[in-house]
């Protein structure tokens, strides 16, 4: 919030706004962003030199309908994360629950199908760069599924890395297909 | 039958390699996508069950949604 300070030298009342404070800033680590194709896309020597990292995964689709996606950290593939997501599909207007324990990612999407249509993801991974906690990361996220159901689905996910306090240093964008299109963008803020 | 494709991106050398699976990572991503089908579908199968449940009672998932649950 911009906060006003005494100085009688720049108006009659004495007040000017104050210099906002330091922080805040997202910086784009991999330049120009990273196509999503195949399996699994990476990001990899991620510097440890922010407090959190904000992923944006844009305008991807799949490679076939029902398709779901998901994110690892450090290239951790094993029964190692937690996450729940209460999830909304517009074709049946359920809004439910999904869950898992000891899967191999944190999922952002359960269903998601062959055309963009606008499909977007966000999630923050704050403090990633701690070596004295777990890693969890929590967000947003909205596809549609081009097979039936033919549906749009939105998503906020959010989940753990158990089992390790190492600081993360890779994000890997992941689905049980491939991905036929998309961007990630990894910013990292002071 | 070749294994899916994988790309990294090296932020600290700003290149893109692209590459199969290695057999143990094939393994690893097959696995873990075999065990969330088999829980979608056992929760699927779960609520499935519940709703005819309630239908059996006169309810419905909206009737519950009404209840606040």
């Amino acid at each position: 919030m911009p906060k006003f300070v005494a100085d009688s030298s720049v108006s009659p009342t004495g007040l000017k706004w104050a210099a906002p404070a330091s922080g805040g800033g997202l910086t784009l680590i991999n330049t120009g962003g990273t196509t999503l194709s195949g399996a699994s896309t990476s990001i990899t020597s991620i510097p440890g030199t922010y407090k959190n990292l904000h992923i944006y995964i844009e305008n991807f689709s799949m490679g076939s309908n029902n398709n779901n996606g998901y994110i690892q950290f450090n290239g951790t593939t094993s029964d190692n994360y937690a996450f729940a997501a209460q999830r909304r599909s517009g074709g049946s207007s359920e809004a439910n629950a999904t869950e898992g324990n000891n899967d191999v990612g944190i999922y952002f999407i359960s269903v998601a199908g062959t055309t963009a249509e606008g499909g977007f993801a966000y999630l923050l991974v704050p403090d990633y760069a701690a070596t004295n906690h777990r890693k969890v990361a929590t967000g947003v996220s909205y596809t549609i599924n081009s097979d039936s159901p033919a549906a749009y689905y939105i998503m906020n996910p959010f989940g753990v890395l158990q089992n390790s306090n190492s600081a993360i240093t890779s994000v890997q964008v992941v689905s049980n297909g491939t991905y036929a299109g998309g961007t990630v963008y990894v910013y990292g803020e002071n | 039958m070749t294994n899916p494709l994988i790309k990294i991106y090296d932020v600290e050398t700003d290149t893109t390699t692209e590459r199969e699976m290695t057999d143990a990572e094939f393994k690893a991503w097959d696995d873990g996508n075999k065990a969330k089908a088999a829980k979608d579908a056992a929760e699927a199968q779960a609520k499935s069950s519940a709703e005819a449940k309630l239908e059996a009672l006169g309810l419905s998932v909206a009737d519950l949604k009404a209840l606040g649950f």
